[in-house]
């Protein structure tokens, strides 16, 4: 792996270079997150190094605990890491104060909660969550709410309120308010998980076609609708990263202290938990001892 | 409690809306749950009444119904007496404030621009109103915060804070001490309470006992009928707390 700049781009940049020159929309680099509560520590994160790819979707994918939200929770500027950098456009965030941050956020990253729902204002219809939305990013209102409508199919529902809305049209409504003011990320955690499998391929496919257009997204999910549409997928375990996919071929990820995850399956190879490694002509052995 | 100085429309007994033998079923499945049977009531301005019923028994749909998300397959819902005024659905959030078990908080916006959100939009309300709706919740040490940044029970305060701004004349809440300690559950039903003395008609749906000691009426609804289930002795005003004047 060449060391041409943050640690896991290379391999993103090789594999989406088609597009053209890959930009960056984030970047984590050597993200640790340790929780204390009354039991003792919990390492949720243990050293991420990873690039989030400019006009592309990345999903990030892993078992409950293997510290999906809390990555999310950083790349959505609402958590801080406990040592390591985190940038999000052009923005170190990792240091920054609560006040700064919170004030940051509006114009750097949008997020989108699984429950369609829980995105939404009860009170307000389809077009006025479009305008609050351009305002909060300090735009004006300028007739795009309707266009961003129309595109995510819900021109004719422009008036109606979220109760009157399906799951499905939510979560649409609820995207086309996350790209408004083109923000350098949107971070969504499992935005499928509660639609059917119909609705859930209207809305990854929308996700794609907006990613085509140059906006950014790092998805938390399981659903292979939503991992299909990925152009990179992370595979999370135990807090660290375990394997990269791009353009259908799966790599694993050394850190930065050059420790590799055996794959789950191949464990049961090495029950005492050692192996002996060899090198030879350019390929590492791993066996049982 | 009676209001001399209000208008006519909010002064107590005055009918805010009236359901008039509504039906309401939807699909479950293969199966079809008969939400609402034939459901007839009146709420009149200055009251609270209380909805109790177990979980699935069509609490929240009646309240759906009532704010015009869902539509009744028969009957009709009467608003301020009007057969032929507009339905509940256009009708702003100063007229049906709705709090959901969905809070639906904007994640962007702090805690005081969440419950100032009716301004920010141009309708009315003010940020004197929206200061003493946080105390009155006890939420303004965390006016600044984000609602990530609060426990569920603030983020459900912060709802009912941002539904009362405009002084509604009709209040729907959907368990609204569903996630409070026993402390603050007191402290919501009490404010409540107190937004019924510029005339709004609160509709509450609760499992809460402790609902019952704000309530002037209790309904119950059981197999999607609603029966009238007497009149509790009501919390005095003397009870509520003094902090809190309702917006006008």
């Amino acid at each position: 792996m060449p060391a041409d700049g943050p640690r896991g781009r290379s391999f993103a940049a090789s594999h989406l270079g088609s597009r053209g020159p890959l930009s960056i929309a984030a970047t984590c680099t050597g993200i640790v997150k340790i929780y204390w509560c009354e039991t003792g520590e919990v390492h949720a994160l243990k050293g991420i190094d990873a690039a989030f790819p400019a006009g592309a979707v990345t999903a990030v994918a892993g078992p409950s605990g293997s510290g999906k939200s809390s990555l999310l929770r950083i790349l959505a500027c609402v958590d801080h890491p406990t040592a390591g950098q985190v940038r999000v456009g052009d923005q170190d965030v990792s240091g920054l104060k609560v006040g700064r941050l919170r004030r940051l956020r509006r114009h750097l990253v949008s997020f989108m909660f699984q429950r369609p729902s829980d995105n939404l204002v009860p009170y307000l219809t389809a077009e006025e969550h479009l305008d609050m939305a351009a305002e909060m990013r300090g735009l004006r209102p300028d007739g795009r709410s309707v266009e961003l409508l129309g595109m995510v199919g819900l021109r004719a529902r422009r008036g109606h309120r979220p109760a009157q809305l399906s799951g499905g049209e939510q979560a649409r409504l609820a995207l086309a308010c996350s790209v408004i003011g083109r923000p350098s990320l949107v971070v969504a955690d499992e935005p499928t998980a509660e639609l059917d499998s119909e609705s859930a391929g209207v809305l990854m496919e929308l996700v794609a076609g907006l990613a085509e257009e140059g906006y950014s997204f790092v998805v938390a999910t399981h659903d292979p609708i939503a991992m299909r549409v990925a152009d990179l997928t992370l595979h999370l375990r135990h807090g660290a990263m375990e394997a990269e996919t791009a353009a259908d071929r799966q790599l694993s990820v050394i850190d930065a202290f050059g420790r590799i995850q055996i794959p789950p399956a191949a464990l049961r190879l090495f029950p005492d938990r050692r192996a002996v490694i060899t090198t030879e002509d350019g390929h590492l052995k791993v066996s049982p001892p | 409690m009676t209001s001399g100085i209000l208008p006519v429309e909010r002064a107590d007994g005055a009918t805010v809306v009236e359901v008039r033998d509504v039906h309401k079923s939807y699909r479950r499945g293969s199966e079809e749950v008969h939400a609402l049977r034939g459901v007839s009531l009146a709420l009149q301005a200055g009251e609270v009444a209380v909805l109790m019923g177990p979980s699935g028994s069509g609490k929240s749909t009646l309240l759906n119904v009532l704010c015009g998300w869902e539509h009744p397959e028969r009957g009709e819902i009467v608003w301020m007496g009007d057969p032929s005024g507009p339905p509940p659905s256009q009708l702003r959030w100063d007229q049906i404030a709705i709090v959901p078990q969905n809070l639906g908080l904007m994640e962007e916006l702090s805690i005081r621009e969440n419950v100032s959100l009716s301004i920010r939009l141009g309708l009315s309300g003010s940020m004197e109103d929206v200061d003493e709706l946080l105390s009155a919740f006890g939420l303004e040490h965390l006016a600044a915060r984000s609602p990530w940044e609060v426990s569920l029970g603030e983020q459900q305060r912060t709802a009912l804070a941002r539904a009362l701004v405009l002084a509604p004349r009709l209040l729907l809440a959907d368990e609204p001490t569903g996630h409070q300690d026993e402390a603050f559950a007191r402290r919501v039903l009490r404010v409540i309470r107190a937004a019924t003395r510029i005339g709004t008609s609160c509709l509450i749906a609760s499992h809460n006992e402790e609902a019952l000691r704000i309530a002037d009426r209790v309904l119950t609804i059981r197999d999607g009928v609603v029966r009238e289930s007497g009149t509790p002795s009501t919390t005095q005003d003397d009870e509520l707390p003094r902090t809190f004047s309702p917006p006008r």
